[in-house]
């Protein structure tokens, strides 16, 4: 149930974060937009009774960041795909105890980067088939 | 080279504001992590400054999210924008508009600050 929740508030929170920065028709600063949702979210979920609901807030903050590319780095989809492999890492970093400041951003960061450099490997190697 | 020193310095004012925002919010008001570090990024764009600077606070309130266990002073918090700020001047030409750069930032700071720790 939690890692479900996680997953879902990571794509949602890279979703609409890329969505008010790049898509929307009053284009957003990208930190004001990430903060401003992580604030929404954090006012909507704070009275729910569950113990798992901080590092729900955690995750879906840490998505904003993927939400934060720029579309000559990731498009759309592969903003969803890059939020989907944060949410993995995310989980995984769960057993670790945290307190290291950037954390999200760090795994963010290295979910971007995987699905970009991937991305433009696949690119290049159907540019070579075509060829 | 020579213009480096000011713009080195108003990166590391920027980022030690957000810092200490974010610790200050957390310390004394109590506030979780995300949501001190929300706050200050929400409020970073509204900085009369450039985006970079804007950016440098953000970036401090990422770093500003280290528990008390790793960031346990105010000494601390300046040790975090010195590295922190030079991180983002080396950093800057590099990976942009990749998602997360500023969190790699502050988290690459905080481990510095770790390694500092360790050393003194």
């Amino acid at each position: 149930m939690m890692y479900f929740l996680i997953v879902l508030s990571s794509l949602l929170g890279a979703h609409l974060t890329y969505w008010c920065t790049h898509t929307s028709t009053r284009k957003m600063n990208a930190i004001r937009a990430s903060a401003l949702l992580t604030l929404i979210f954090v006012a909507l979920t704070f009275p729910l009774p569950f113990v798992f609901i901080p590092k729900l807030q955690a995750a879906f903050y840490g998505a904003t960041f993927v939400g934060m590319s720029e579309p000559h780095r990731l498009s759309e989809k592969m903003v969803l795909l890059a939020s989907a492999l944060f949410s993995l890492i995310f989980c995984y970093l769960l057993r670790f105890q945290g307190g290291i400041g950037g954390t999200l951003g760090a795994s963010a960061f290295l979910a971007c980067l995987l699905v970009h450099y991937c991305s433009a490997g696949k690119g290049f190697r159907s540019a070579k088939e075509e060829a | 080279m020579v213009h480096l020193g000011p713009l080195y310095l108003r990166k590391f004012a920027a980022f030690y504001l957000g810092c200490v925002s974010c610790y200050l919010l957390q310390t004394h008001f109590q506030l979780s992590a995300v949501l001190a570090s929300a706050a200050v990024g929400f409020l970073a764009p509204s900085l009369p400054t450039t985006p970079e600077i804007q950016a440098a606070v953000a970036i401090g309130a990422f770093a500003g999210m280290c528990s008390p266990r790793v960031m346990p002073g105010h000494l601390h918090v300046l040790i975090i924008s010195l590295f922190g700020s030079a991180v983002y001047l080396l950093m800057r030409p590099y990976f942009k508009g990749v998602g997360g750069k500023l969190g790699f930032i502050a988290f690459v700071s905080s481990l510095l600050l770790l390694l500092a720790r360790a050393i003194g």
